[in-house]
């Protein structure tokens, strides 16, 4: 009996030995933008239990505070939105924050099931990678259904024809807003490509007198030994400056560039610049 | 027999428990975690940082090769989306930076 007790007391002083400290095991936020700068005010981020657990949706409320790490008197509060990527498997949340100075923030953020969070950090450059908003957006030409089949033009399994009939550089100049959208269903390195492609498409008929593109990020892709590399990234991909995808730029009857939007689409984003 | 069998049985359980509970020798360095950051632009990745369940941030640059789960580095972003956890092998440089040779899903 006296052995066996032994026993359970080393077994026990083992195996608190090397059990993990206790940790609250808050909530943490990871951001999902890309290329935030000055003047965007838009966040991607998810949510997530530390044991990687994906946490989120719509019955999920959750609230931000922003502030830059160097002024934290200077405090932004907004609500987030829920924007699922694939219905019930996941999704980000969206807030939008008058990001007006470069720098690193801190965004804390509150969760309405009440659990502890972890506050992040965010940088927010002065400039982006990629074409800003009130930049003209540059104005190249892509291939259309008048010099390919549709099938060297998409690996979206569903096309929509209309959105690969006019180049991008005559889009830009004939006085209608524009709606471009870079993505690659079938090599997208996220699993938002698809899903942001087709937001844009549903939203075609409602917009007859704004043009809407595609384009894809890779050139190629239906040759013999294609690779999503750097040799094959397409030229307006370039143009722009895209260090990530998807991406939809909203632009202006001018050419300017009126909203940028990486990832995932909120209900309402781009059709609120298209009336406006 | 009885003693015996117990002793053994004590000495089998001691040792499980303490291959069990060890951390990783340091002949096999893997961190498991969730993605929290990718630097790079649309084909290659600089670096990328991985949050353990401990809440430890480990920062790593990818090796000449590295595939996640067979596919390009670029295919970390997916797990910065998806938020499934990540298994990296690494090897420390001589600076001492940490080295992912391979990522898989944990």
């Amino acid at each position: 009996m006296r052995r066996i007790l032994l026993l359970t007391v080393v077994l026990s002083f083992f195996a608190s030995a090397c059990s993990a400290p206790e940790t609250a095991n808050p909530l943490i936020g990871i951001r999902a933008s890309t290329d935030s700068a000055v003047g965007d005010n838009r966040l991607l981020f998810a949510v997530h239990e530390i044991s990687g657990v994906r946490r989120g949706g719509p019955d999920e409320a959750v609230s931000v505070v922003a502030s830059p790490l160097d002024s934290p008197d200077v405090k932004y509060a907004a609500d987030a939105t829920y924007v699922p990527i694939i219905d019930g498997v996941t999704g980000l949340y969206v807030v939008h924050i008058p990001f007006d100075t470069a720098g690193i923030w801190q965004i804390d953020f509150t969760v309405s099931t009440g659990e502890d969070t972890d506050s992040f950090l965010v940088d927010i450059k002065e400039q982006p990678l990629s074409v800003a908003i009130g930049e003209m957006a540059p104005a190249v030409a892509t291939p259309t259904l008048a010099q390919f089949a549709i099938k060297d033009l998409t690996t979206d399994p569903n096309p929509l024809l209309s959105m690969y009939q006019m180049s991008l550089d005559v889009a830009l100049t004939n006085g209608q807003k524009s709606v471009v959208v870079f993505s690659t269903p079938a090599y997208c390195t996220s699993s938002a490509c698809g899903p942001m492609l087709d937001q844009v498409k549903d939203l075609v008929t409602q917009f007859p007198e704004v043009n809407f593109l595609h384009i894809e990020v890779y050139e190629g892709f239906r040759k013999a030994g294609f690779a999503p590399d750097e040799n094959h990234l397409a030229p307006s991909v370039v143009a722009f400056g895209l260090a990530s995808e998807p991406w939809v730029f909203v632009v202006d009857e001018t050419g300017a560039v009126l909203g940028r939007f990486d990832g995932v689409l909120a209900d309402g984003e781009i059709e609120s610049l298209l009336r406006n | 027999m009885k003693r015996t069998t117990i002793s053994m049985l004590a000495v089998l359980v001691f040792a499980v428990v303490l291959a069990g509970c060890s951390t990783t020798p340091d002949s096999v360095h893997e961190v498991v975690g969730v993605v929290t950051g990718v630097t790079g632009n649309l084909t290659d990745i600089e670096s990328f940082v991985v949050l353990d369940s401990e809440g430890n941030s480990h920062l790593f640059e990818p090796a000449d090769g590295m595939t996640v789960n067979g596919a390009p580095p670029s295919h970390l972003r997916d797990h910065l989306v998806s938020g499934e956890t990540v298994r990296v092998f690494f090897h420390e440089g001589s600076s001492g930076t940490r080295i992912a040779d391979d990522v898989m899903d944990a």
